[in-house]
């Protein structure tokens, strides 16, 4: 214990600085472990914690016909964690009608919903107060317009086989989740009418009780009775867990309730819908992050490893002063402990600052995040005395002078190089991408309704097989390229080296497996930073060209065919800082019984208010098709699901049926499809038509443009901020702009994952990069300080020192950053066309990050200098130190 | 009166070990002529490696005077004019024996073939041709020191300084170097300075210096 103990200290004392460098490789692969996977797990439980926070009413439990409401009620009491429950009650009524301004407005069919005094303060977000009180009769936005009432009006309820009964309006209220309060519970989705009713109004549930009670009885199929739930459920942070719990809540209650009521189960539906967001999360996780991890560990065994020498050299002597294997074990699994705990306790603090920087809360890290940071402290307690016990245990191994000898016999290729694995596992990844990109896969599967949900693992393997088998094929080039290429690595070495040119190659030469391991190393780092980098820039970009088409434009007006904001063109054009505006028609069209979007535009204006990508058209010519439009009077471009439902062709003829503002009901326009559109701005996703504006116009009656399209030159919030100054007499028109649809679209948790993971592997990148050229360098030029120390005493000077030096740093840094960048940049090809579904739309080609790719290179060559420097200042110290070793 | 190609008067040097100054040297003084052939014998940590680095311009004095008259400034001894052997392993592990003794003269700034002509001229001269194209870590001890031996004469130094070159061979081998270190040097006026602690080793020279304690006294 004792000599183990004066070992330690004096490895402290003596060696502080290799200690040091050790522990920051473990610290930064603790850090980078512990902060990426506690951020993933992170942002998925504030997504699933957002999610269900977004659910007004977690559970709707119906009520059978005839079925006790009170025994159903103690049953789901009895057993579910229930936070709220109130029984709200529908009667459906033939309408409501009212008089006012000497005339009688009359609905048709509504709803009449009884609640508690206490829904408003249980379910807060199912109504929003708009006018009035928050009790008594409420009356729903649609249908206080449709018959002209407000506070304190008169209405009639016309009640179904009874005769109207009359209510005083005490508010007005909006229904922000109508669909879900008036879904059809227990019916399958498709087979029930989805829009919620028009005409609602909310009564006290005394008051609907002496209004339908009686109606129950005359006809009980009018009358359905549900309990609204918010759960007190625990759930866990993945949402696809969370649903799996909810789930089991469901199955358990719909048991002890079956044939009573059944369970519309709100919560399940939304956490079902963010599946595939969070599995998308977790592919790029994989896909992303684990090189990442892969790259830490590897870096940290290879600085570790690299003081392989030392604890050699040292070890043997150990064992001539009589210390038996076990006991030089023990010793060096102490020092490598040490490197341990203190790689740990910098690696937590850098988890800390990590997770504080990417906006974590300390509490969600410590709640979310136990497994990601247990994880990464097992890694690194097991990394270092795995890389330095295990070279120690090999060396004890080897214990005569005999076998030593034996070892420095030149060995043959490595198995992997004699069996041309680098070229199999290319060829297998090239077949993979192949087969999986040209097969229109999808990499996450989580299809709407369904429980059951997928990541298509094999996508995996084509980025994986690039990997590895770049990495082997650039090792394999760079050791041929340093076994046969001495006389050309002279002469490229010769400017820096002179006359020691080939004798720097043959070191170089000779000590190809380090040379080759740092290099690898260096490419590895950069080509994950370059990957990730240029995968982080191109989904950027995608998302402003996704924002872009939803937005339609820098600013956009939207309103409706009875208010159309063209209207104020000439206002909208006048505000300062528009640099264009276009108008657009947006209409419906039915194409056989589809009901499609049907914008109509000028061809030959349009692209000045917005940008008409080729993308956006089969055949790739925005120009062509556009012009082509502007010909055909009656021309039409369909998407390209319709050209495949209908079997469309260019030249053929389309018959529409629009409705025109004349008589507002539906009369057949006969088009001729001119070509395919993909995209458009506003459009939505699936089916739409794009028609010439006039021909619209002259069709439907009407010239009014629904949509107008404002490009900025300068400050978009003001520009749509006076733009809703000019619209706002024009009811039920909206402004959007592009900043606040991008920050939409990045919302999700993919964009907001990919933020997060590519923010700390950028950085992280940086530091692994620079690590790798610097860390690796300065700790195997430690180990050959003796080296340099004879040519000191030999008379080298300065620049002689400095060619052996600089020679090798350059050929780590120079090949690694290249074959570094080439293989980043195949890897974030291969990623883009894997990882399709993230992008919406998909990219043409990929975004360069340069200037990040200019810091990566530039960190990485400050951090050699910075080793070569040191190195220097510290070999120039310690000459006569090593000398009197020798 | 041949040249003087070291001077050292009052030569001392300490160094700080923690708390302590330990005295290496202490008021030295020595003189080298060329075609010298000089023992420095004492016990281990007497001060020769100290003394040879100083005469080697490796270190400087902590006080006393040393010059070169013969060689020049103490900037531009080594690899032209002085040769050092030191005790082991010093050869460089990634570079061949061939490429080993051609070094002093690469980083004398001699061309690249002069210098391999005559780093394979030397080799000849210590029977060393047949391992030309070996690897350090190949070569046994006495081959080792034979090797280093020919680096330190490649360069022809009008001075060799020899830090117990055979400090870790047994007898036999030590004597065989020895005689062919002084083979090599028959002929020729460079001067040998060599540490070592076998006075066997030593008595083939004609000039012994005994050190002890820092202090030297020539016998």
């Amino acid at each position: 214990m004792g000599q183990i103990a004066a070992w330690l200290k004096g490895t402290l004392l003596h060696q502080f600085g290799r200690v040091m460098g050790a522990a920051l490789g473990v610290a930064l692969t603790v850090a980078f472990i512990a902060s990426l996977g506690a951020f993933m797990t992170t942002s998925a439980a504030q997504l699933t914690r957002r999610a269900v926070h977004d659910v007004p009413v977690d559970w709707q439990v119906q009520i059978a016909p005839g079925a006790d409401a009170a025994s159903v009620r103690s049953r789901i009491e009895s057993r579910t964690t229930v936070c709220r429950l109130e029984r709200v009650d529908y009667a459906s009524v033939d309408g409501f009608r009212a008089r006012t301004g000497g005339t009688v407005q009359t609905t048709g069919a509504g709803k009449a919903v009884g609640i508690g005094d206490h829904y408003f303060h249980s379910f807060p977000a199912e109504l929003r107060q708009l006018v009035g009180a928050t009790h008594g009769l409420l009356v729903a936005q649609q249908l206080a317009a449709n018959l002209h009432v407000t506070v304190g009006d008169t209405l009639e309820i016309l009640r179904v086989g009874l005769p109207p009964a009359k209510v005083r309006v005490n508010g007005v209220v909006d229904l922000p989740y109508a669909d879900s309060f008036f879904q059809a519970v227990g019916v399958t989705a498709g087979l029930a009418p989805q829009a919620p009713p028009d005409n609602v109004v909310i009564l006290p549930e005394a008051l609907w009780d002496s209004l339908f009670r009686q109606q129950q009885r005359i006809s009980p199929d009018s009358i359905q009775t549900q309990f609204h739930l918010r759960l007190g459920l625990s759930l866990p942070g993945d949402p696809t867990a969370a649903y799996d719990k909810v789930n089991r809540e469901v199955k358990k209650t719909e048991a002890r309730i079956a044939g009573a009521a059944i369970v519309a189960d709100n919560l399940g539906t939304r956490l079902l819908a963010v599946r595939a967001d969070a599995l998308y999360a977790q592919v790029l996780f994989l896909f992303l992050g684990l090189p990442g991890m892969i790259l830490a560990v590897l870096l940290t065994l290879a600085g570790a490893a690299s003081g392989g020498q030392r604890r050699a050299a040292e070890q043997a002597l150990l064992r001539t002063r009589g210390a038996s294997p076990a006991r030089v074990l023990r010793i060096q699994a102490s020092e490598a402990v040490i490197v341990g705990i203190g790689g740990l306790v910098v690696g937590a603090a850098l988890t800390l600052a990590a997770s504080r920087w990417l906006g974590t809360e300390v509490w969600d890290l410590l709640r979310y995040g136990p497994g990601w940071i247990v994880f990464a402290s097992i890694v690194g307690l097991v990394l270092s005395p795995a890389a330095v016990v295990i070279p120690a245990w090999r060396e004890s191994r080897r214990s005569t002078v005999l076998s030593a000898r034996r070892m420095v016999k030149p060995s043959s290729a490595p198995l992997w190089r004699r069996l041309w694995l680098d070229a199999i596992v290319l060829a297998i990844g090239a077949v993979e991408f192949w087969r999986t990109a040209s097969t229109g896969y999808a990499v996450v599967l989580a299809p709407e309704g369904v429980a059951a949900s997928s990541v298509n693992y094999e996508a995996f393997i084509a980025p994986v097989c690039l990997w590895l088998g770049g990495v082997l094929l650039s090792a394999r080039l760079l050791g041929v390229g340093l076994s046969r290429g001495r006389r050309a690595l002279s002469r490229l070495l010769s400017p820096l080296a002179r006359s020691l040119s080939g004798a720097v190659a043959g070191s170089l030469s000779r000590r190809k497996g380090l040379m080759t391991r740092g290099t690898v190393m260096v490419a590895l780092a950069v080509a994950f930073a370059a990957s990730t980098a240029v995968f982080d820039a191109t989904y950027n970009a995608q998302s402003r060209v996704d924002a872009e088409l939803t937005n339609g434009s820098d600013v956009t007006v939207t309103g409706t065919t009875a208010a159309p904001p063209s209207a104020k063109l000439a206002e909208l054009r006048s505000i300062p800082g528009v640099a264009a505006v276009q108008p657009m028609q947006h209409r419906f069209a039915y194409v056989g019984n589809d009901l499609q979007d049907l914008f109509g535009i000028d061809p030959l204006t349009i692209g000045e208010a917005t940008k008409i990508s080729n993308a956006f058209f089969a055949g790739g010519n925005s120009r062509e098709m556009l012009a082509a439009l502007t010909r055909m009077d009656d021309g039409v471009l369909v998407s390209e699901e319709t050209r495949v439902t209908y079997q469309l062709n260019p030249g053929n003829p389309l018959n529409l049926r629009l409705q025109s503002a004349k008589d507002l009901q539906y009369h057949t326009v006969k088009f001729h499809v001119v070509g395919v559109v993909r995209e458009f701005p506003t459009a939505p996703k699936d089916s739409f038509l794009v028609v010439n504006s006039s021909y619209l116009a002259r069709e439907t009656a009407t010239a009014g443009a629904e949509t107008v399209l404002m490009r900025v030159m300068g400050d978009r919030n003001a520009v749509a901020r006076r733009a809703r100054a000019v619209v706002t007499d024009l009811p039920g028109v909206k402004v959007t702009d592009l900043g606040s649809v991008q920050r939409a679209i990045s919302s999700s948790l993919t964009a907001v994952s990919l933020q997060g993971l590519t923010r700390l592997e950028l950085a992280f990148a940086v530091l692994l990069a620079a690590g790798a050229a610097g860390l690796i360098l300065g700790l195997g030029l430690l180990e050959r300080q003796k080296m340099f120390a004879i040519l000191k005493g030999l008379g080298a000077n300065a620049r002689q020192l400095g060619a052996f030096l600089w020679s090798e740093a350059l050929f780590m840094l120079v090949p690694g950053i290249i074959i570094g960048g080439l293989l980043g940049l195949g890897v974030a090809q291969v990623l883009v066309k894997i990882l399709t579904g993230i992008f919406d739309p998909p990219p043409e080609t990929l975004t360069i990050p340069w200037l990040y790719l200019a810091i990566l290179c530039i960190a990485a060559f400050a951090s050699t200098v910075a080793a070569v420097v040191t190195l220097r200042i510290y070999s120039r110290c310690r000459v006569l130190e090593t000398l009197r070793g020798l | 009166m041949s040249d003087v190609l070291v001077e050292g008067r009052r030569l001392g040097r300490s160094y700080r070990r923690g708390k302590t100054e330990v005295a290496a040297l202490a008021d030295v003084d020595v003189t080298v002529h060329a075609g010298d052939r000089i023992a420095v014998v004492g016990p281990s940590g007497g001060g020769k490696s100290t003394l040879l680095q100083l005469m080697g311009g490796l270190d400087v004095p902590t006080y006393g005077r040393i010059v070169w008259p013969a060689l020049g400034e103490r900037s531009s001894l080594r690899p032209g004019k002085i040769g050092y052997v030191f005790q082991t392993e010093s050869l460089l592990a990634p570079l061949s024996v061939l490429e080993n003794v051609e070094l002093p003269l690469l980083l004398a700034g001699e061309l690249r073939t002069a210098a391999r002509l005559r780093a394979r001229e030397v080799m000849e001269r210590l029977g060393l041709e047949a391992i030309l194209e070996k690897l350090p870590e190949e070569l046994s001890g006495g081959q080792a020191q034979r090797v280093a031996m020919a680096r330190a004469l490649a360069a022809s130094p009008r001075l060799i300084l020899a830090d117990e070159p055979t400090g870790r061979l047994d007898h036999p081998t030590a004597h065989c170097l020895f005689d062919v270190i002084l083979g090599a040097l028959t002929a020729d006026d460079t001067a040998l300075v060599v540490a070592t602690h076998d006075m066997a080793i030593a008595e083939l020279l004609p000039v012994q210096w005994r050190i002890s304690h820092g202090r030297l006294e020539e016998t």
